[in-house]
């Protein structure tokens, strides 16, 4: 009889201990995750690419959406879109909010991110501003341990 | 007299060599022609050859053929869709409001894919795509690019659309 | 007159010979024993200039749409495949048994038409619809709609192209 209690009690530990371990894993990647995502913000407000660089897979296809346009590849996101907005806004300012991380694939290797975002900002030329809202969404593939956003597609509108 | 007929028989060796030439040309012209025509067609054929591109295929026919329960049916029941500012976050939910109106739009209108590419994960999929969409709709001119992305999960050995973001 | 009286004798000689062929079953109709290299060119040339001509006023319609290849690919599984067989199937029991044997439209080399691609695909369509006589090519026109038929020529188009995944992930009937 103690045995047996012996061996219930061992497999429960056990097994908690799997779960929490999986827990575990699964809050350091989403930690991961909305690092880059944060990364990614900072790049966006201040014109700098490289963060894009080091947290985008760089691969042929690649194609980055914002409302009816496309970046095709990451050299034309960086070099023609988040560079040259350093100087043609005055300021930026870029907020993602309630954001969700979905894990998929067996060896959960593949996630998709969605957010809401807030967009301010004014552009130097015109003296306009601009205050928008919308969604994001991120795709991103687990390479060499790290998490590499493969896709993203934004999408906003005037905030009324 | 002979110098006539001399003369006659030339100029109709001359136009008959002349009038075969320009019926050969014509004939490579229309055999050139009719390939110019597909020659700017995108092929499907990728897409629709690996089974997640295969299911985003047939969810677009699905809409544009105004099939209710067929596009549903390539929805998990848990879809996130963004789409013109609004979020819905049931394939039911979408199926019974928005799904309606994106029938009636598309219904009237000629939608042409300008860029399709599916990649597969193991269980896991994303489509990328860009159309083209023109006509009329409720009497005003359309003539406009779209967007669109999709994660894809395969459960049961069947493809299901997990999320949409669309936008113009 | 006289000459009328040959003509008649001819004729009725001719009729008698005809029938005496027909009725005493000396003419070989086994499919597993193959006409004479000149039968078979006769016959083959007379059918080939025949579907030329009854196709040669189709119009054929856009055959680039993916709900063509969709719809098309469905019915070539169903219906033809076991016949004019697939990428992967190099032969069946059907392809081995008829004759003339049905050409092995998962491979390009087979599709023995000469001509443009509207040519081909006006005598495809043509052949799909009416069949062949006496060839074990149905006439599938009596119970399939024309859009039907132009999604399987559409499909067949592209057969030659296809890996066996693909095919399997085209034609699968979900």
């Amino acid at each position: 009889m103690r045995k047996f209690i012996t061996t219930i009690i061992a497999l429960i530990i056990s097994i908690s201990a799997v779960a929490h371990d999986d827990r575990d894993h699964s809050n350091k990647d989403k930690k991961a995750i909305v690092d880059v995502i944060k990364s990614i913000k900072y790049g966006w407000e201040n014109g700098d690419g490289l963060p894009f660089r080091r947290n985008f897979l760089d691969f042929e296809g690649a194609r980055y959406i914002e409302g009816g346009g496309q970046n095709a590849g990451l050299d034309s996101l960086v070099e023609h879109h988040v560079e040259p907005e350093k100087d043609a806004l005055e300021y930026l300012k870029l907020s993602f909010s309630e954001i969700e991380v979905h894990f998929e694939g067996e060896d959960k290797s593949f996630a998709w991110a969605i957010a809401d975002t807030r967009i301010k900002g004014k552009v130097n030329k015109s003296g306009k501003t601009f205050d928008k809202k919308g969604f994001q969404t991120f795709l991103f593939r687990k390479i060499n341990g790290n998490w590499k956003v493969v896709h993203t597609h934004s999408s906003s509108r005037d905030n009324k | 007299m002979r110098k006539d007929r001399n003369k006659m028989k030339k100029n109709s060796i001359i136009l008959t060599t002349v009038s075969l030439m320009f019926l050969t040309m014509s004939n490579v012209v229309t055999a050139h022609t009719s390939e110019g025509n597909n020659a700017n067609k995108r092929d499907e054929l990728p897409v629709l050859t690996s089974s997640a591109g295969k299911v985003v295929m047939q969810f677009h026919q699905a809409i544009q053929a105004n099939d209710k329960s067929k596009a549903r049916g390539f929805l998990a029941d848990n879809v996130i869709i963004y789409e013109g500012g609004r979020v819905e976050r049931s394939a039911d939910d979408y199926a019974n409001h928005h799904m309606l109106a994106d029938m009636k739009y598309l219904a009237q209108l000629e939608v042409e894919i300008l860029e399709h590419e599916v990649r597969e994960v193991g269980q896991t999929a994303f489509s990328m795509s860009r159309t083209k969409l023109t006509g009329e709709f409720k009497g005003k001119e359309v003539n406009s690019e779209g967007m669109e992305s999709m994660v894809l999960l395969k459960k049961d050995g069947k493809w299901k659309i997990a999320h949409i973001h669309w936008s113009h | 007159m006289k000459a009328l009286k040959i003509l008649l004798i001819l004729l009725l000689l001719g009729g008698a010979s005809a029938a005496t062929v027909m009725y005493s079953g000396i003419v070989n109709v086994a499919a597993d024993e193959p006409h004479s290299d000149i039968v078979y060119w006769l016959l083959e040339e007379t059918r080939e200039a025949s579907i030329k001509k009854s196709a040669q006023h189709i119009k054929v319609p856009d055959l680039e749409s993916p709900e063509l290849l969709l719809m098309g690919g469905a019915d070539y599984e169903y219906m033809c495949s076991s016949c004019h067989l697939k990428p992967g199937l190099e032969e069946s029991d059907m392809s081995i048994g008829l004759y003339p044997q049905p050409p092995n439209l998962g491979i390009s080399h087979e599709t023995h038409q000469h001509g443009t691609d509207e040519e081909l695909a006006r005598q495809n369509f043509w052949v799909i619809k009416h069949g062949i006589k006496a060839s074990g090519m149905p006439a599938w026109g009596k119970t399939h709609s024309d859009e039907r038929i132009w999604a399987m020529v559409a499909f067949i188009k592209r057969l030659p192209t296809l890996t066996p995944e693909q095919y399997q992930v085209l034609t699968a009937i979900d």
